[in-house]
């Protein structure tokens, strides 16, 4: 259960609760490419910034580090092929592999940015209510012809509560079939068969069911839209966020 | 007066399976009624006519005189259905969200929505777990959840397709007394179920259903001992020839 709260919405009332929620994804949107181009000194008072903001977040920080664990993961393979294949002087090596000076940089630097960027999203998503994440995504996608942004919004909503229930269904059948021994198979192609197929039976089956309780309680899509307004105070924060920006991007003497 | 009438209601499956056969059918208003039959019998089937989800092959569904095939989205407003499975019948990704995603539907102002929320979190006892999200809920407040999102579309009528599968006796209780209430607030029940130990004290009415046909339809007292001709099991203080009590006194 711990696994599932730790990576969603947590009510709260501090500033980036209150904060506008469609500046507060257009926010994410625009700091998560310059995260991607700064270097350290913009990625120091990020990372200062985002500190104070997740601290009030509520989140439980030593259950995110254990759901991303394999994040982790990703990050070290991602700092090794940098600190190995990128060019310069060795510092380490062992037989033909070495690495170098500006590929252990280049590779801490990238991984800094990167969790940076899953911060930034963590944060986010712990401050803001998935109906409206919903809501901002249909606002976002609005201007934008040829997109369906109310069925899309409600394709967004219905994921963030089935993804939980999806996984759960998952978990069982496994646990059913190692009830019976299914690890004593060693084709990996008959277990992942064995598995995929009643998830994914159940998956259908859950759809279907639920496109009937929609329908019970008269679901349409024009129906009442969210109730959205954007303060000054929101302005400021959304000021306060491109000056960030300008500090990311400029961090970096190539765009100096 | 009828809230309910049901007329040689018939209803076939694609698969050519008879799932209802020649159903006549009233019920008043602030009635309390049980609708027993074993599983496969055709319980759900009737249900889902009464809200507008599935259209008679034959036979007609008319609520508070008007009938359901002409006005679907009226009959679903009217006629709230709490599912057996109240994980499917859950959509919204908290517990307000999930109480006002039907007045939403229906493009009532902020201001309705929220009163109906606050109204129907309070009459079920959630008024705590507003921002709390359903995955995380025990089942019989999952339940309870469900009767929100119902009474939230002020719905007269309430359909509980059996609502007491997969809970423990604490869950059973809950949501029982919250039928009382609806009861006592003058809703009209109906409540599918083969498990009549738990429910039939209360009710007004037993109707029992078997291969799709109504075989039985009276006062629960006249009806009770012949149950089990039907597929559905008689409640235990029958067997030793004392009263049916409340599921309630412990």
């Amino acid at each position: 259960m711990a696994d599932s709260l730790a990576l969603h919405f947590q009510p709260g009332k501090s500033l980036l609760h209150r904060f506008d929620p469609r500046l507060k994804t257009l926010s994410l949107l625009i700091v998560s490419p310059s995260i991607m181009i700064a270097w350290p000194a913009g990625l120091m008072i990020l990372s200062l910034v985002l500190t104070a903001a997740a601290s009030r977040t509520g989140l439980n920080w030593r259950a995110v580090v254990h759901e991303l664990r394999y994040f982790g993961l990703l990050l070290l393979a991602v700092f090794l092929s940098r600190a190995v294949f990128t060019p310069g002087r060795t510092m380490i090596g062992v037989g033909s592999i070495h690495l170098t000076d500006s590929g252990i940089f280049s590779g801490f630097i990238i991984c800094w940015r990167l969790v940076l960027v899953a911060v930034a999203g963590l944060i986010y998503a712990a401050t803001t209510r998935p109906k409206e994440i919903r809501a901002a995504v249909e606002w976002l996608l609005a201007p934008i012809p040829g997109i369906p942004e109310k069925r899309l919004g409600v394709m967004i909503g219905l994921i963030v509560r089935f993804i939980p229930m999806i996984l759960d269904q998952a978990r069982e059948t496994m646990a059913a079939q190692k009830a019976r021994c299914v690890e004593c198979r060693k084709n990996p192609y008959y277990r992942l068969t064995r598995f995929a197929m009643p998830v994914l039976r159940k998956t259908i089956k859950l759809a279907d069911r639920l496109v009937m309780a929609m329908t019970a309680r008269c679901y349409n899509e024009a129906g009442t839209p969210p109730a959205m307004r954007i303060r000054p105070n929101d302005w400021v924060a959304f000021g306060v966020v491109l000056v960030v920006c300008i500090i990311l991007i400029f961090s970096n003497p190539g765009n100096v | 007066m009828n809230i309910i009438e049901v007329t040689d209601l018939s209803h076939r499956f694609v698969d050519g399976t008879q799932a209802l056969a020649g159903i006549n059918i009233s019920i008043d208003r602030g009635e309390f009624v049980v609708v027993a039959g074993p599983n496969g019998s055709g319980k759900t089937t009737f249900f889902r006519h009464l809200n507008g989800l599935l259209h008679p092959g034959k036979g007609s569904v008319t609520i508070a005189g008007v009938p359901v095939h002409k006005d679907p989205v009226l009959a679903r407003q009217r006629v709230g259905m709490v599912f057996q499975d109240a994980d499917m019948q859950i959509v919204g990704e908290t517990v307000y969200d999930d109480v006002v995603f039907g007045p939403e539907n229906l493009g009532l102002g902020r201001d309705e929505i929220e009163r109906r929320a606050v109204h129907a979190l309070a009459a079920v006892g959630l008024s705590g777990l507003r921002d709390r999200r359903p995955h995380l809920l025990s089942q019989g407040e999952k339940r309870r959840l469900a009767v929100a999102g119902v009474l939230a579309m002020q719905s007269e009528v309430i359909l509980f397709d059996e609502p007491f599968s997969n809970l423990d006796d604490s869950g059973v209780c809950q949501v029982l007394e919250q039928m009382l209430r609806l009861h006592k607030n003058n809703h009209t029940l109906l409540i599918a179920t083969h498990d009549l130990e738990k429910v039939i004290y209360h009710a007004d009415r037993l109707i029992l259903i078997n291969s799709g046909r109504i075989v039985q339809d009276g006062p629960p007292a006249v009806i009770l001992p012949e149950v089990e001709s039907h597929g559905v099991r008689m409640p235990c203080a029958l067997r030793f020839e004392k009263e049916v009590s409340s599921w309630l006194i412990h």
